[in-house]
Parts: structure tokens; C-alpha cells; sequence
């Protein structure tokens, strides 16, 4: 059954097209990457399924109904929007488990206090992500990899059904990568969560994914399994570079 | 201190003084940790020319510097929201027009311009009753405003775009606190004086952030910094004959050099 889609949709910035005529259907329990280069318009295409990007013309639609500025605050309650890493100023006066908790408020709703059970939520996010020892560290104290699972942990204390993650390793060293990409594969298998991952790690579009979409200058080029989408050729068209595959222990990797 | 509160015009002052001091003090406290100086800059400046100008055409300066501070809010927001825009240089450009009304009004003004001047330098001396009363419903404002919005401040100041994303109004949130701010600054701008009433804004909640990782402590310290540095600058003032609103602003400052000395942050990397 289709959780989220995307019909036709255009999206241009002035006379700027960012993306052109995308359709594209995800799945309830799916686990889609969407690669291509930069400035291909991968993180505007996910904005479109909770709104944060306005469809210019066409339709995306979350559980049958179209996403518009009236209707998305309610789908933005059951999807979780993970961002890539930013720098957090080291003073800022907040701890891990309130920048947590603060995942819970857009569904709490304004002028209601948080409780038991919205602090048992960030409690269980932290654990999920295995960060409750630094529960009450300052956020702008943690390591990159740390405040990435801190975003992961926040978007998860939502309880959402729709996890959004935009390049959640990009500018994190490899030990940090791993680290993200193995929590987000256990939480999606240990919360049935409908994920949709905006990578430039080809490698862990293979060993993750069931599904990839490749975009290129606001196009989608392609969409299908993941196993399909391990092809030199369609990867050089799609980076236009020449790519090569090896296979090592039943895994794949892509070398540019 | 008994010689200082036994005139009634005093006591006023440093009702004014206290009030205005922690109202600035909290509101400063968005202004550091949204990282919008500059917008905070041109909406104090805008309603110091706003209430320059009003008191040129013959209207209360507190109106005119409402509705400066209010239009200059309404329209920074959406421009701070504008993708690609230059808010920077939008904000320079602004500055420097609203400043240039500002010094044009004061110009116009016929006679000894006595109010005129008064409200870049401020005068607390001269505070009325219908002063306090305005400043004190812009504090209950204001602090009421925090307390019911606290969890949605503190969502926006750890990642805006991510509270955004989880359904958190941001836009309305931000939106009301620059209109706060236009209102703030319009109400005090008569006690503290248009050129010195953004570092009592900014210099008591900076002194804050330097001792504290709680938002909620910050709000209180920032709002206490404020209150104090207003009643010991308007005590120096008094006994040693010194401009009040210069004496406030430079014993902020000297709360905020105190507060780097001992601040824990003091050593991290990145801090300053």
C-alpha cells in the first residue's frame, strides 16, 4: 500500500526548475535511497512529502492526502526529518535529552507541557539510539557522529511512521558512518518504519536499500530494487563518471 | 541608597529602570541565541525613528516608534525567511535609512528639540505613570509569552528546521517574538534612549549565556542582568551626575566582562 507519493510533481525556485515531473510511489515498511549529484534537487524532492517544499504544479500526497500548507502540520506529526549535521555553537543552552524531548512537542501542540509519556519517548529514543548515557551532557558538547544520533533520536521521539533522512552521514568520518547507518537500519527493522534516505554513500545504498531513485538535474532517471540499481552503466550516466562494480563476499562497491 | 528613594520621580525611574532592564534582558536572549542581532538592530533603531518622526508630525513619540517597531518587524521576518535573500546586507541597507530618518526628524524638529534628544539619550528622570503602565503590560506580554511557548522556543533555538519539520508553527513563533520586540523597545525607548537601548538588550543575555547550559536559567539570569545593571547605572547616575541610560549600559557590560572571567565555557573550543 502507498504510504507516500509523489505525482508529476514540478518544483521551480524563480525561473530556476528544480525538479521536473517526478513520480514516484514509496511503500508502507520500503526502504528507499535517492542518490545523484549535487544540486540534482534530492533534498528539495524531500521536502515535498511533509511540505517543506511547496509543489509547484502536480501532487504529493502522504496516506491518500494531498500535502498542502493546510494539511501538512498534521503529516509532519507522523514523519520524522532527520537534516545533515550542522554545527551547534558549544554554549548552547540545552541538553541531549531536551533537544530529544523537543521531538515530541509538534504533536503535543501548543500551550500543553510535556509529561510521562513524552519524556519516556525521548528516554526509549535515546536508548534506541544508544546515547542515554549522555542524557543530560550539553548538546553543543557532542561529536559530530553523536549530534547525528541525537537527530535520529529526536525524529524517533516522534513516533513517526515515515522517517526522512537527508545525507545523515555527510561530513562524519567513517567509524561515525557506520555507526548511523547501522541505527538506522535496526530502527527501521525494529520499528517497521517507511524510510527514505537522500545518500551520497553508494555503498550503503547497496547494503541498505530495497529501493533507489536516481536523480538527475531535477529528473528522476531511474527507479527499482536496489540489487538493479548496482549497474556501472546507469551509475556513470547518472554521475557521468566512469564507474566500476566489484563484488567482495557478497556485498557490492562501486568505484569511481 | 534612603536619600536616593526618597524623591518620588526616582522611585518611578527605577521602577522604569527595573522593569525595562529585565524586560530587554529576556527579549535579548532570542535576539543571541536566533543569531539576529542585526534584525533586532534595525527594529530598535526603526522605532527610534519612528517615535522621532512621530513627535516631528505632532503625535506621541511612543506611537510612532509602535508603529515603526511593529512595520519594521512585520516585514523582517518574511524577509529573514526569504531563501537566497541577503538578510545582511538587507539589514544594512535598512539600518542606515531608519538611522538616516532618525537624524532627518530630529533635524525638522522645531525649537530646542529637549524630547527629540531625550529619546536618543534616554531620560528616565522624566518617566510618568502612563510610562510604567505601558512598560509593565509589555513585560506581562512578554514574559507571558515565554512561559507558554517556552517548549517551542527551546525547539526552534536546538534546530529550527527540524522543529519546523515536526510541526512546530516556527514561522508564527518567530514572527510574534520580532512584533515583541518592536512593542519592547517602543515602550523602554523613552527611559533607556534609542542608541543605547540594543546593548541592554544584547549585553545582559551574551553575559547570560556565558554561565549557564539551561534556557530557562538563561531567561531568568539574562531578565536579572538587566533589572540590575538599570537600578546600579541609575544609582551611579544619580550620585555621580552621569547620563543614566550611558551608566546602564556600561554596567551591563562590566556583568558581561565579569561573567567571561568566571564563565565554565570559558575554555572550550570555538568559545568567545
Amino acid at each position: 500500500m502507498s504510504l507516500a507519493a509523489l505525482e508529476e510533481v514540478s518544483v521551480a525556485f524563480g525561473a530556476r526548475r528544480i525538479l521536473d515531473k517526478v513520480t514516484l510511489s514509496v511503500d508502507t515498511g520500503d526502504f528507499w535511497t535517492l542518490i545523484g549529484p549535487n544540486g540534482a534537487g534530492k533534498s528539495t524532492l524531500l521536502g515535498l512529502f511533509n511540505g517543506l517544499t511547496r509543489a509547484g504544479s502536480g501532487k504529493a500526497t502522504y496516506k491518500g492526502v494531498e500535502v498542502t500548507p493546510k494539511t501538512a502540520p498534521l503529516a509532519r506529526r507522523e514523519i520524522g526529518h532527520v537534516f545533515q549535521a550542522a554545527d551547534i555553537d558549544p554554549r548552547m543552552p540545552l541538553s541531549v535529552f531536551e533537544s530529544v524531548l523537543s521531538g515530541t512537542y509538534g504533536g503535543l501542540g501548543l500551550f500543553k507541557r510535556p509529561g510521562e509519556k513524552e519524556k519516556n519517548l525521548a528516554r526509549n529514543a535515546l536508548e534506541a539510539v544508544g546515547l542515554s548515557g549522555l542524557a543530560k551532557r550539553p548538546v553543543g558538547h557532542l561529536s559530530g557522529g553523536e549530534r547525528q544520533r541525537v537527530a535520529l533520536a529526536r525524529a524517533l521521539a516522534q513516533e513517526p511512521e515515515f522517517l526522512l533522512l537527508d545525507e545523515p552521514t555527510a561530513s562524519l568520518d567513517r567509524q561515525a558512518q557506520r555507526e548511523i547507518l547501522d541505527s538506522v537500519s535496526a530502527l527501521q527493522r525494529q520499528f517497521r518504519l517507511t524510510v527514505f534516505m537522500v545518500t551520497h554513500d553508494l555503498n550503503a545504498v547497496f547494503s541498505l536499500a530495497r529501493q533507489v531513485a536516481m536523480l538527475k538535474e531535477g529528473r528522476l532517471i531511474w527507479a527499482g530494487p536496489a540489487q538493479e540499481a548496482a549497474d556501472a552503466e546507469l551509475l556513470g550516466t547518472l554521475y557521468n563518471v566512469p564507474v566500476e562494480i566489484a563484488e567482495c563476499r557478497g556485498r557490492r562497491a562501486v568505484f569511481f | 541608597m534612603e536619600s536616593f528613594l526618597s524623591y518620588e520621580f526616582l522611585r518611578r525611574a527605577l521602577l522604569m529602570g527595573v522593569l525595562g532592564g529585565s524586560v530587554c534582558g529576556a527579549m535579548g536572549v532570542f535576539v543571541v541565541l536566533w543569531r539576529m542581532s542585526l534584525v533586532g538592530m534595525c527594529i530598535s533603531h526603526a522605532a527610534f525613528a519612528g517615535a522621532l518622526i512621530g513627535l516631528w508630525l505632532g503625535f506621541p513619540p511612543l506611537a510612532g516608534g509602535l508603529a515603526a517597531g511593529l512595520g519594521a518587524a512585520s516585514l523582517s521576518g518574511p524577509l529573514a525567511e526569504r531563501p537566497g535573500f541577503s538578510l545582511d546586507t538587507a539589514m544594512g541597507v535598512i539600518f542606515s535609512v531608519v538611522m538616516s530618518l532618525a537624524m532627518l526628524a530630529l533635524g525638522l524638529l522645531p525649537g530646542a528639540r529637549i524630547e527629540g534628544l531625550s529619546l536618543i539619550w534616554g531620560s528616565l528622570l522624566t518617566v510618568t505613570t502612563l510610562d510604567l503602565a505601558l512598560m509593565g503590560a509589555a513585560a506581562c506580554a512578554l514574559f507571558l509569552f515565554i512561559f507558554c511557548f517556552f517548549k517551542e522556543i527551546q525547539a526552534i533555538i536546538g534546530h529550527s528546521q527540524a522543529a519546523l519539520a515536526s510541526g512546530v508553527p516556527v514561522r508564527q513563533i518567530r514572527r510574534a517574538c520580532l512584533a515583541l520586540l518592536g512593542l519592547v523597545v517602543a515602550c523602554a525607548l523613552k527611559a533607556i534612549g534609542g542608541l543605547l537601548i540594543f546593548s541592554l538588550i544584547v549585553t545582559p543575555a551574551a553575559a547570560a549565556l556565558q554561565i549557564t547550559y539551561s534556557l530557562r536559567l538563561m531567561f531568568i539570569l539574562s531578565a536579572a542582568f538587566g533589572a540590575v545593571s538599570a537600578a546600579c547605572g541609575l544609582w551611579f547616575s544619580f550620585h555621580f551626575a552621569l547620563p543614566a541610560g550611558a551608566a546602564i549600559v556600561l554596567f551591563s557590560a562590566l556583568i558581561l566582562i565579569a561573567c567571561m572571567i568566571v564563565s565554565p565555557k570559558r575554555k572550550m573550543p570555538g568559545a568567545c
